[in-house]
């Protein structure tokens, strides 16, 4: 990992004064086995150390990583950083925050710290905040820590608070 | 919520305990606790409420404990303080953050 100046913020203070941090950062329990053959990962070396209410990316020097609509993926995706998703994914996921939007499609295991949807998921979904927005569909079985659904998220499938 | 003069309306105070089948033509409001079946119009659960066993209703809130079952033909509120385990049935969901919800989900269609 390499160290980049960050780009020149929006107000004078610099990037590492930030008051914010992500209690995450420092206790990364995620395990990743990839066990397919496609695999994708995106190293994001600018990690945010702020967010914001919804997972998104808040602090200036983060880049979250957008799949736009459109795009379609098959096999193993990793991030270490922010995932924005408007595509169609099949397969495993693992980001320390994605965020699903409505156009998203979302087939398989996803694995995250942060995890907003607002589109359509199945499959098993492990993560420690779940926040399902009011058209997010998701069928299939939900390991969370917290969870938060908005009226008129659908959920189907077993949930379970894991410790 | 449940007003003493409110028609077809029944709470049940803090330390009260019940044990059977309770059809309410309205609103319950439970702050003790309830073992049993509870069938109502709503079913509010206060944050010191606790129901074992079946809850059926058009509206539920919860900021207390449900466990067992609990089915909801309208909707369903857990609140953040609300702790509901078990099988769940609703047409509409909402959980504040803070909110537990364990178990099998099931939407009516």
């Amino acid at each position: 990992m390499f160290q980049k100046k960050p780009p020149t913020p929006l107000n004078t203070q610099p990037v590492q004064d930030l008051p914010v941090k992500f209690p995450m950062a420092t206790n990364p329990t995620l395990s990743i086995k990839p066990t397919e053959t496609a695999v994708a990962t995106i190293v994001d070396p600018f990690v945010n150390e702020s967010r914001g209410e919804t997972g998104l990316a808040v602090s200036p020097s983060s880049k979250p990583s957008i799949l736009s609509h459109g795009f379609e993926f098959e096999g193993i995706l990793k991030s270490e950083g922010v995932l924005n998703i408007s595509s169609r994914i099949i397969g495993k996921v693992y980001a320390k925050s994605i965020f699903l939007d409505v156009d998203g499609e979302m087939d398989g295991e996803i694995e995250s710290e942060i995890l907003t949807v607002k589109g359509k998921i199945s499959g098993e979904i492990r993560c420690h905040d779940l926040t399902i927005g009011p058209k997010a569909v998701i069928s299939g079985n939900c390991y969370y820590r917290t969870i938060n659904i908005q009226r008129g998220g659908k959920v189907f499938g077993k949930l379970s608070k894991v410790d | 919520m449940a007003e003493a003069n409110q028609q077809g309306s029944i709470h049940i105070g803090e330390g009260v305990s019940v044990t059977g089948s309770l059809v309410v033509p309205d609103i319950i409001s439970i702050s003790g606790r309830v073992e049993g079946s509870v069938t109502a119009r709503q079913v509010i659960v206060e944050a010191t409420g606790n129901v074992q066993g079946k809850v059926q209703a058009e509206l539920v809130d919860v900021k207390g404990t449900i466990s067992e079952y609990l089915a909801a033909s309208k909707s369903l509120i857990i609140r953040s303080t609300g702790d509901v385990k078990g099988t769940v049935h609703y047409s509409e969901i909402e959980i504040e953050k803070g909110g537990q919800l364990q178990g099998d989900l099931y939407l009516n269609t």
